[in-house]
């Protein structure tokens, strides 16, 4: 557990130190869209897995 | 493993003991580069061939899963319908990039112990490009968007 909060904060503090650098350049790119972005591409440095096929379930909602 | 990782491992598994080569191409493709978007099947590009046509057969079978051809005659795919995932099995591309062209740039990776190849983020956005359907155009900010960071990110740790 300890482990894995430390993970979030050192991929965080990553995140933003990428963002503070590549903004300015990727001044069109929304600073949400560009966080989540960033967050895509570095969290499986620090053990995120590939999670993006849903599935339906009988009540109608989708899960991951 | 994740219910993605599983369902594209068991995939590739059976896809491997039947030998049917297969780019993986679409949404799912370009989650595997990374990009944060998500899907509801998983689309593979292979060649039009009798003998792939066997091939497709066997391994619906193997998934425990029916092979159909939505819009017969028109459609150029076949899908693989199983009650958790559909896979989708397409003979070109919107872009009409040929197999051996997409397979040249595609990248190499593993899913567990499985081998994927991955068509480039690039060819995946020029065949959503092409198709130019709502749900494609939907995704291709995102998708460009997530290559112009993924090449200034390459740039800045070079």
């Amino acid at each position: 557990m300890r482990k894995a909060v430390r993970n979030s904060q050192e991929l965080a503090q990553e995140i933003r130190m990428w963002q503070g650098r590549l903004q300015p350049r990727l001044a069109d790119i929304d600073p949400h869209d560009l966080h989540l972005i960033l967050w895509s591409i570095l969290r499986h440095r620090y053990g995120g897995r590939y999670n993006f096929l849903m599935r339906r379930q009988k009540d109608g909602r989708y899960v991951l | 493993m994740s219910f993605s990782e599983q369902v594209l491992a068991q995939i590739l598994a059976k896809a491997r003991r039947v030998k049917l080569e297969m780019i993986l191409v679409g949404n799912a493709a370009a989650a595997l580069h990374k990009v944060p978007v998500m899907t509801q099947d998983v689309d593979f590009f292979v060649r039009h061939t009798p003998m792939n046509l066997k091939k497709l057969r066997v391994l619906a079978d193997e998934l425990g899963g029916m092979l159909t051809q939505p819009y017969y005659p028109t459609s150029r795919m076949m899908r693989v319908v199983a009650p958790d995932f559909s896979v989708d099995f397409v003979f070109e591309l919107s872009s009409r990039r040929r197999f051996e062209s997409v397979r040249s740039r595609a990248a190499r990776m593993k899913i567990g112990a499985q081998a994927i190849v991955v068509a480039s983020l690039e060819d995946v956005i020029a065949a959503k490009e092409a198709a130019a359907r709502p749900k494609d155009r939907a995704t291709l900010r995102i998708l460009k968007e997530t290559l112009r960071t993924q090449k200034e990110l390459e740039n800045e740790t070079k």
